[in-house]
C-alpha cells in the first residue's frame, strides 16, 4: 500500500473541502447559528407561521378516506423528499393544489382550499410568477371573497399567460365587484378561445344576472351536454343549475326532473337537494320538500341552507326543530356568509337585529358590488327604518335587469312605505310571476301585499 | 435527484380539467376558515403549548371582541376582552399522556396581542417525567369557523420537531408518539409523521438512482475492474464505508456540511476518472484504500438526505429509517452493479475498448466531476 500517495489524495480532497466551505462561508455571509430559546422561558415575540410546504404535507385529519384523498396522499409522499426537478415539483405541487381545491368541494370543507393556497404558495416560492400559482391562487382567493385581490392576480395572469382560464378568472372577480361590463368582455374573451362548460356556464350565469332567462337556460343545457356523465359533482352542478332555471320559468315538472338527475348523479350534493326542495315547495308539496332541505343543510351548513331549512320548517308547523337550526345559524353566519346573514337578520318577520344587519351589508358592499350586495343594503336599511335612503339603493341592485322573485319582493315592500304608487304594482306583479323562488314567510309576505291590491281593484 | 413526479397525467387532468370551472359557481362560496398552530415543547419546567390563531377566527366563539367593527383588534378592545381571552385560552387545548386524565396547569395562560392581530395564548402544563403517546385535544377548534384547521407541530426541549398533524372540526383530537423521557434534552425523534419504512427504502433506492454523480462515481470503480471479485471488493469496500459515515451522520455523531461534502464528492469522481486515464492499472490495495476513503465522503452525501428529512438526533426512531434506507441504497447499488458489470467484462475482452473507449468513458467521468465541482464550489448547484 502507497502511504504517500494515500495520503496526499486524502489531502487534497480535505483541503478542497476546506477552501470550498472557507469560500462559500465568505460569499453567502452565512449568519451565526442561533441558539434555541431556552426550553424554561416562554418565547413571545413575531410570530413565525410554518411554512406553506410544512402544512401541505402534513397529513389531514380523516385522510385516506376516498380515492381523492388517496390521491392527495400520493402527492403528498412524492413531494416529501427534497430536491427534484423544479418543473417536476411545480406540477406536482400545482396538481396538489388543484386536488385540495376538489377535496374542498366534495366534503363542503374551506380548510382544503386554505390547503390549496399553501400549494399556490410554495409554488410562487419556488417559481416567481408562475401563472400556474396565480390561477391556483386566484381561484382560492375567489373562493374565499377577496374579490380585489382575484382581479389583481387575474390581470397579471392575462398578461403572462393570456389562456381562457385566466379570462375567466378576471371574470369572475369584475362580476362579483359588479363590473358586468368589463366581465362581459372578459367572458366573451374566454368564449372566444375555448369555446367549452366552463366559458358556457359562465356565460349563462351572466344572461342569466342580465335578466336573459331564456338565453341562460340555453346555454346551461348546451354546457349540460358536454359534462362527462362519469363526473358526478360538475354534472349535480349543472343540472341543479338547469332545474333552477327551469323553477323561475315555472317549467316545476322538467325542473324536478333535472333536480332529480341531480341527486341520482350526486346524493349527498347540498345545492341538488335545496333545488329538489325548493321545487317540491313550490309544488306544494312542503312536507316532502323537507327531507331535502334538511339534507342539504347537513351536507353544507352555510346560512342560505340554514334559512332555507328554518323557513320550511317553521311553514311546516316545526317550530322546535327550527330554533335549533336558527341558532346555528346566528352562531356561524356573520363569518360564513354575512350578505345572506344581513338579509335573514334584516327580513321583517325576523325583525331581530337591523343594526347589525345594516352594518354586515355596508361592510360587504365594500368588498362586493354585485346586485345582491345591493339587494341586501337595501333591505338592511329598509329594516333600520331608511326608507327613502333604501328606494334610491334598490334603484342600484334593479339596475341590470336580473329577474330575482326576492329583487322584486324587497323592491315592492320598499315601495309600498315610500308611497310609490307608480312602481309597486309593477314589483309586486313581477314578484308574484316569480313567486316559486321565495321562501315561504316571503311568499306570505307578498301575499299581505297583493291583498290589498286585489280588494282595490275589486271596488 | 430525480423524481418521477411529473407522472400520472390522468390524475393531473381530472383534477386541473374538471375543478377550474368551480370560480363560477355563486353557491358553493364561503369565507376563509382560518388555519391556526399550537407549538407544543417537551421541556423540564414542563409541556409548553403556544396557540397563535387570528382574532378573525375567534370572533365565532366570541363576536364581541371588535367592538367598534373596524376589523382590527386595537389595544384597548384586546384590554376589554382580557378577561374573556384568558378563560378561552383555558379551554382551548388540553393534553393528556397516555390516557391518562387531562394535565393539569402549571401556572395561569398569558394571552398576548401580537402583529398582524394575531393572538398568542401561552400555556404550561405541569411536567410529566415519562410517556408514550401525547393526545392533544382541541375542545376550541370545532366553534372555530367551518373548515377552520390546526396545525399542531411538537418538539422537544433543543428545537427537534418529534411530530406534526391537524386538528379540524370533525377530528379535532391528535395522538403524537413521545420520546421516552418528556422532559429531557436528549428526547429522540420519531420518524416524521406519514413516512412508513417502506418509503425509506424507496428513498435510499430512488436517492442512488437519481443521483447521477454515484451512479458515475460507481461506473468509475468498475469500469477498471478485470473480474467479478475485483468489483466484488470494490463494491464491499465502498458499501462499509458510506455506510459507516452514513450512521453517524444521522446519529449526529459528526457533523457534515453540505457545502464542504457536495464538492468533495465531485471531485472524487474528477479524481477517479483522471486515475483511471493515467493509472487505469492501479494496483488494488492501493484502489481499495481509495475507494474505502471516497466511500466515506460519499455517505456523509447519501445522510443528508435522511437529514433533510428530520431524521436523526437522539436513540430510538432512527435505526429503523436508516437501516431500510441504507437497505434500498446497496440493494440498487448492488443491482445496477449485476446489470452493469457483465457488460463491462465483455467490453474488456476487445481490445478497442481498453484502448479508446475506456479513457475516453474515463475522461467523461473526469469532466463531470470538474463540472459539478466547479457548480457546486461557484454556483450553489
Amino acid at each position: 500500500m502507497n502511504f504517500p500517495r494515500l495520503l496526499a489524495g486524502l489531502f487534497g480532497i480535505i483541503a478542497l473541502g476546506l477552501a470550498t466551505w472557507v469560500w462559500r462561508g465568505k460569499m453567502a455571509g452565512h449568519p451565526p447559528p442561533v441558539p434555541p430559546p431556552p426550553a424554561s422561558t416562554i418565547v413571545s415575540g413575531p410570530f413565525v407561521p410554518p411554512a406553506p410546504l410544512r402544512l401541505i404535507l402534513t397529513p389531514q385529519p380523516d385522510q385516506t378516506r376516498t380515492e381523492l384523498d388517496q390521491q392527495i396522499a400520493r402527492y403528498q409522499s412524492d413531494l416529501r423528499p427534497p430536491g427534484g426537478r423544479p418543473a417536476a415539483r411545480i406540477a406536482a405541487l400545482d396538481t396538489l393544489g388543484w386536488l385540495f381545491v376538489a377535496k374542498a368541494r366534495a366534503d363542503y370543507d374551506e380548510g382544503s382550499n386554505k390547503l390549496a393556497e399553501q400549494c399556490a404558495l410554495e409554488m410562487e416560492a419556488e417559481q416567481p410568477g408562475s401563472p400556474e400559482a396565480m390561477l391556483l391562487r386566484g381561484h382560492v382567493l375567489h373562493q374565499f371573497h377577496r374579490f380585489q385581490e382575484t382581479e389583481v392576480l387575474a390581470r397579471k395572469l392575462v398578461a403572462a399567460r393570456p389562456s381562457a382560464s385566466a379570462y375567466g378568472l378576471l371574470g369572475d372577480a369584475l362580476m362579483e365587484q359588479g363590473r358586468l361590463d368589463e366581465a362581459s368582455e372578459a367572458y366573451q374573451t374566454m368564449l372566444d378561445l375555448k369555446p367549452g362548460f366552463e366559458s358556457y356556464v359562465r356565460a349563462a350565469h351572466f344572461r342569466w344576472l342580465k335578466g336573459e332567462l331564456a338565453g341562460a337556460r340555453e346555454l346551461m343545457t348546451k354546457a349540460l351536454g358536454m359534462v362527462d356523465p362519469h363526473d358526478a359533482a360538475t354534472l349535480a352542478w349543472a343540472e341543479q343549475r338547469v332545474a333552477l332555471y327551469e323553477l323561475q320559468a315555472g317549467n316545476l315538472s322538467a325542473a324536478k326532473d333535472h333536480a332529480d338527475a341531480a341527486i341520482q348523479a350526486r346524493p349527498n350534493d347540498a345545492a341538488a337537494h335545496l333545488a329538489l326542495g325548493r321545487i317540491l315547495s313550490a309544488e306544494g308539496k312542503e312536507n316532502e320538500s323537507l327531507e331535502n332541505f334538511r339534507a342539504a343543510a347537513t351536507s353544507n351548513p352555510l346560512p342560505d341552507y340554514l334559512w332555507q331549512l328554518a323557513d320550511h320548517l317553521e311553514a311546516n308547523g316545526l317550530h322546535d326543530e327550527a330554533v335549533p337550526v336558527e341558532q346555528t345559524l346566528r352562531q356561524t353566519g356573520r363569518r360564513a356568509d354575512p350578505r345572506t346573514f344581513a338579509l335573514y337578520l334584516a327580513t321583517t318577520r325576523q325583525g331581530t337585529d337591523p343594526a347589525t344587519a345594516l352594518q354586515l351589508a355596508e361592510a360587504e358592499l365594500e368588498n362586493r358590488q354585485d346586485v345582491f350586495s345591493w339587494d341586501a343594503l337595501a333591505w338592511s336599511q329598509f329594516a333600520s327604518g331608511q326608507v327613502t335612503t333604501a328606494q334610491q339603493t334598490m334603484k342600484r341592485a334593479l339596475a341590470e335587469g336580473t329577474q330575482d322573485g326576492r329583487l322584486f319582493l324587497h323592491a315592492a315592500v320598499i315601495a309600498s312605505a315610500a308611497n310609490d304608487a307608480a312602481n309597486r304594482p309593477v314589483f309586486l306583479q313581477r314578484a308574484d310571476t316569480l313567486k316559486q323562488m321565495l321562501l315561504p314567510s316571503e311568499r306570505r309576505l307578498l301575499g299581505e301585499l297583493t291583498v290589498p291590491d286585489a280588494r282595490r281593484t275589486e271596488r | 435527484m430525480s423524481h418521477s413526479l411529473s407522472r400520472r397525467p390522468r390524475a393531473k387532468q381530472f383534477a386541473a380539467g374538471l375543478f377550474l370551472w368551480l370560480a363560477t359557481v355563486p353557491l358553493v362560496l364561503a369565507h376563509d376558515p382560518g388555519l391556526s398552530s399550537i407549538r407544543l415543547t417537551t421541556a423540564p419546567t414542563g409541556l409548553e403549548a403556544v396557540l397563535t390563531i387570528h382574532f378573525y377566527d375567534l370572533e365565532a366563539v366570541d363576536p364581541d371582541l371588535d367592538v367598534n367593527h373596524d376589523g382590527r383588534l386595537d389595544s384597548s378592545e384586546f384590554a376589554q376582552a382580557r378577561n374573556r381571552l384568558d378563560q378561552l385560552a383555558r379551554q382551548s387545548v388540553t393534553v393528556a399522556v397516555d390516557a391518562e386524565a387531562p394535565l393539569a396547569l402549571a401556572q395561569n395562560p398569558q394571552v398576548n396581542l401580537i402583529e398582524n392581530n394575531n393572538l398568542q395564548m401561552h400555556l404550561r402544563f405541569v411536567p410529566v417525567a415519562t410517556g408514550r403517546r401525547l393526545m392533544v385535544t382541541s375542545p376550541l377548534v370545532p366553534r372555530l369557523p367551518h373548515g377552520h384547521r390546526e396545525f399542531i407541530e411538537l418538539s422537544n426541549a433543543d428545537g427537534k420537531p418529534m411530530g406534526e398533524g391537524f386538528l379540524s372540526a370533525s377530528a379535532n383530537q391528535l395522538s403524537l408518539d413521545l420520546p421516552v423521557r418528556l422532559n429531557g434534552a436528549t428526547a429522540a425523534m420519531a420518524p416524521p409523521s406519514g413516512i412508513r419504512f417502506g418509503q425509506f427504502f424507496f428513498l435510499g433506492a430512488t436517492h442512488l438512482l437519481g443521483g447521477y454523480d454515484h451512479l458515475l462515481f460507481l461506473a468509475g470503480l468498475l469500469i477498471v475492474c478485470r473480474s467479478l471479485l475485483k468489483a466484488f471488493q470494490m463494491l464491499t469496500l465502498f458499501t462499509i464505508a458510506h455506510s459507516v459515515t452514513l450512521t453517524l451522520v444521522t446519529l449526529d455523531l459528526i457533523k457534515a456540511p453540505g457545502t464542504v461534502i457536495e464538492p468533495a464528492i465531485a471531485a472524487s469522481i474528477a479524481y477517479i476518472g483522471i486515475e483511471n486515464i493515467f493509472r487505469p492499472k492501479a494496483d488494488l490495495s492501493w484502489r481499495g484504500v481509495l475507494t474505502f476513503s471516497f466511500g466515506l465522503v460519499h455517505g456523509l452525501g447519501f445522510a443528508g438526505a435522511l437529514k433533510e428529512l428530520g431524521v436523526g438526533s437522539g436513540g430510538s426512531g432512527v435505526f429503523r429509517p436508516l437501516f431500510f434506507f441504507s437497505l434500498g441504497l446497496e440493494m440498487t447499488q448492488l443491482g445496477v452493479a449485476v446489470m452493469v458489470f457483465p457488460t463491462l467484462l465483455w467490453l474488456r475482452t476487445k481490445p478497442a475498448f481498453s484502448r479508446w473507449w475506456l479513457p475516453a468513458c474515463s475522461g467523461f467521468i473526469a469532466a463531470a466531476g470538474i463540472f459539478w465541482f466547479v457548480q457546486r464550489v461557484f454556483f450553489g448547484g
